[in-house]
């Protein structure tokens, strides 16, 4: 069986074709198994937020070819892409990406909104993800009203609620404490366990015990640190 | 449910815009119909007068009925006998006002017979005189007292006593009626379309105003019917007009070319602050909507880079856009469309079609400024919607 994931002398460049073009991403090629846990390292600005929005299909790369699970992802459209990313995609994204004049609830629930989830159901499946990550306190607040790691957690909720098959997360433990890092990274190992992929970008070296594949990023060209 | 929802969270607080942007739409909607409403009228008379009207018309305007005496007497007898007519018609009417005066509202156009012609086509009615004008020859087999008639396809038939048959002629409001006999005789029937007009819903815009001050009794007014009399060929309807005198029959008499020299003085004199309104407020309406379409477009960026992760299509983007538009556009309209009837600007006698125009103009310019910003977007890439406006 082929790899759930396979990245094919992948390339992205910001700008492409001005004089501040930026090679964010350079000739890559990467296999990924189903139930891997993958963490990506490297330096700041050097391609690993580019690599996911790649991952996620949220980029069209300049050349190469991206497989997901037999699909190329290169050559389908983008409401098909749109789907994929609904049904089979959670991201995590480094600075939260919620809404703010919203509450905590709403945010967490935008993934169904989207997908072919009954209105009734939503926030009882919403709410069953966030009394699992043990912020179903926070429900009604608004997330402007909330400190980094309540929003971290919520976005993370927000990431689960539709059941995806791989996790995307960029620096998911950049705005926690280290007892609350660890709650974070059980409950990723737990989702692991449970045949969810997980690909994980960090700073933090601490974190990388729990990775079975740890890659490293220089300047948009890829290095195996761990396989 | 979904896209309603979606909807509701790109609205400002408390609806605040989309409310001022309804009362502007609404507004709007409102002046621009009654600025255009002269323009419209006259553009229907001039087709009007070229599709149907002879220019060889006299205009006459006269009372259905002075008192009760005088209701079973036939009002065209003068112009009946008079060689010189060949053809006398009626016209719907109705009464109005034109800068405080009232005025006598005629109409005559194909599209009155079309729209009168299917109430006419089928159904039975019972006319007493005053709702049905027989001539001389009619008259013979009536003697004038009233009249049942079963319309069937364009088909008269009259009551059981009088063997008659008749068509309906599409090309005029004018009945022919055809007297079987070893002598057959050709005869015409009018009929009194304010009593129609009462029976119809459908009320059809005016054409053409004729001021009146019908013997210092505006009262009488709502009861006056015009008729057309088309002159036979030859017959100069200058001299016609100078020629009769104002005793011989009850009325008014007017040319074609009074007619429209009066459309397009009003056009011309009391409506050019109109025309400038018109302007003016399709600017303001522009710059209104448009800039509300582009604010939310800029503020709907950054929330499309968190939609996209969640697996938003971009086309739900264009469709929360553009049903926010059709949803604000529609209330507005309704909005407008009562209001209409009880803020009656200018002569307060606008025409479905210049409503129609103003809601149509309304509608292009809230689509304008979606497809520009829309096609804009599409060439955004992912982390400029994430991180827009950061
Ligand atoms: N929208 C953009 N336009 C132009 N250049 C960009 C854009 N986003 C990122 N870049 C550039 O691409 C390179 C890779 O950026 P990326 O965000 O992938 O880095 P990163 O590894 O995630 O960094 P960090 O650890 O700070 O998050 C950087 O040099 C950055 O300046
Ligand atoms: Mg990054």
């Amino acid at each position: 069986m082929s790899a759930l994931i396979q990245l094919r002398d992948l390339s992205f460049s910001y700008n492409k074709g001005k004089n501040n073009q930026v090679d964010a991403v350079r000739h890559l090629s990467l296999e990924i198994e189903k139930g891997d846990f993958v963490g990506i390292v490297g330096v700041s600005g050097s391609g690993k937020s580019t690599l996911l929005y790649l991952l996620a299909g949220l980029l069209e790369p300049d050349c190469g070819e991206y497989i997901y699970d037999d699909k190329n992802i290169t050559k389908i459209s983008e409401s098909r892409k749109a789907a994929l990313r609904n049904s089979d995609f959670g991201f995590i994204l480094q600075d939260f990406g919620l809404e703010g004049d919203r509450t905590a609830l709403e945010n967490v629930c935008l993934p169904l909104v989207f997908s072919k989830c009954r209105w009734g159901k939503m926030k009882k499946k919403a709410r069953a993800v966030m009394e699992r990550l043990k912020i179903d306190d926070l429900c009604g607040k608004k997330v402007n009203e909330l400190s980094g790691g309540q929003c971290q957690r919520i976005a993370i909720a927000r990431a689960l609620v539709h059941e995806p098959q791989v996790i995307l997360a960029d620096e998911p433990t950049g705005a926690l404490d280290s007892e609350n890092k660890k709650i974070l990274m059980n409950l990723l190992s737990e989702l692991n366990r449970d045949g969810i992929t997980v690909i994980l970008v960090t700073h933090d070296v601490s974190i990388l015990s729990e990775c079975n594949k740890v890659y490293k990023l220089n300047d948009g060209e890829i290095e195996t640190v761990k396989k | 449910m979904k896209t309603l929802y979606l909807i509701y969270k790109s609205c400002s607080k408390h609806f605040a815009k989309e409310i001022f942007l309804i009362l502007q739409i609404t507004t709007v909607i409102i002046l621009l119909n009654t600025a255009i409403t002269p323009f419209v009228n006259n553009f229907r008379l001039e087709r009007a007068v070229l599709k149907g009207i002879p220019e060889n018309a006299v205009y006459c305007s006269r009372p259905t009925f002075y008192y009760e005496g005088e209701k079973n007497e036939d009002p065209f007898k003068i112009f009946n006998a008079d060689t010189r007519v060949e053809n006398v018609c009626m016209t719907y009417y109705t009464s109005g006002e034109v800068n405080g005066l009232k005025a006598d509202i005629l109409l005559y156009s194909k599209g009155v017979f079309d729209n009168f012609s299917s109430v006419l086509k089928n159904g039975h009615w019972t006319y007493d005189t005053s709702g049905i004008y027989l001539n001389e020859a009619l008259q013979k087999y009536t003697s004038g007292k009233r009249v049942s008639v079963d319309v069937s396809d364009g088909t008269l038939a009259f009551s059981d006593e009088y063997s008659i048959s008749g068509t309906t002629n599409k090309e005029d409001i004018v009945y022919r009626i055809d007297v079987g006999g070893s002598a057959p005789e050709i005869s015409q029937i009018a009929v009194n379309f304010e009593y129609i007009r009462n029976i119809s819903t459908a009320h059809t815009p005016f054409l053409a105003i004729i001021p009146f001050d019908f013997d210092g009794r505006p009262d009488l007014l709502s009861s006056l019917g015009g008729s057309v009399l088309v002159l036979k060929s030859g017959v100069d309807p200058n001299e016609y007009v100078s020629d009769l005198s104002e005793k011989s029959y009850s009325g008014q008499l007017c040319l074609l070319s009074e007619l429209r020299e009066n459309s397009r003085h009003r056009i011309e004199e009391t409506y050019k602050f109109d025309s400038l309104l018109a302007v003016l407020l399709a600017v303001s309406a522009v710059f209104g909507i448009s800039g509300y379409t582009y604010l939310k477009t800029k503020s709907l960026q950054k929330q499309m880079g968190i939609y996209k992760i969640c697996g938003c299509k971009n086309t739900a983007y264009a469709k929360i856009i553009l049903l926010t538009n059709l949803i604000l556009v529609t209330v507005s309209s309704l909005a407008a469309f009562l209001l209409r009837n009880i803020i009656s600007l200018g002569e307060g006698n606008d025409s479905a079609a210049s409503f129609l125009i103003s809601i149509t103009f309304i509608v292009f310019i809230c689509l304008a400024p979606i497809i520009i910003t829309l096609s804009s977007v599409k060439r955004l890439t992912f982390s400029e919607l994430l991180y827009f406006g950061d």
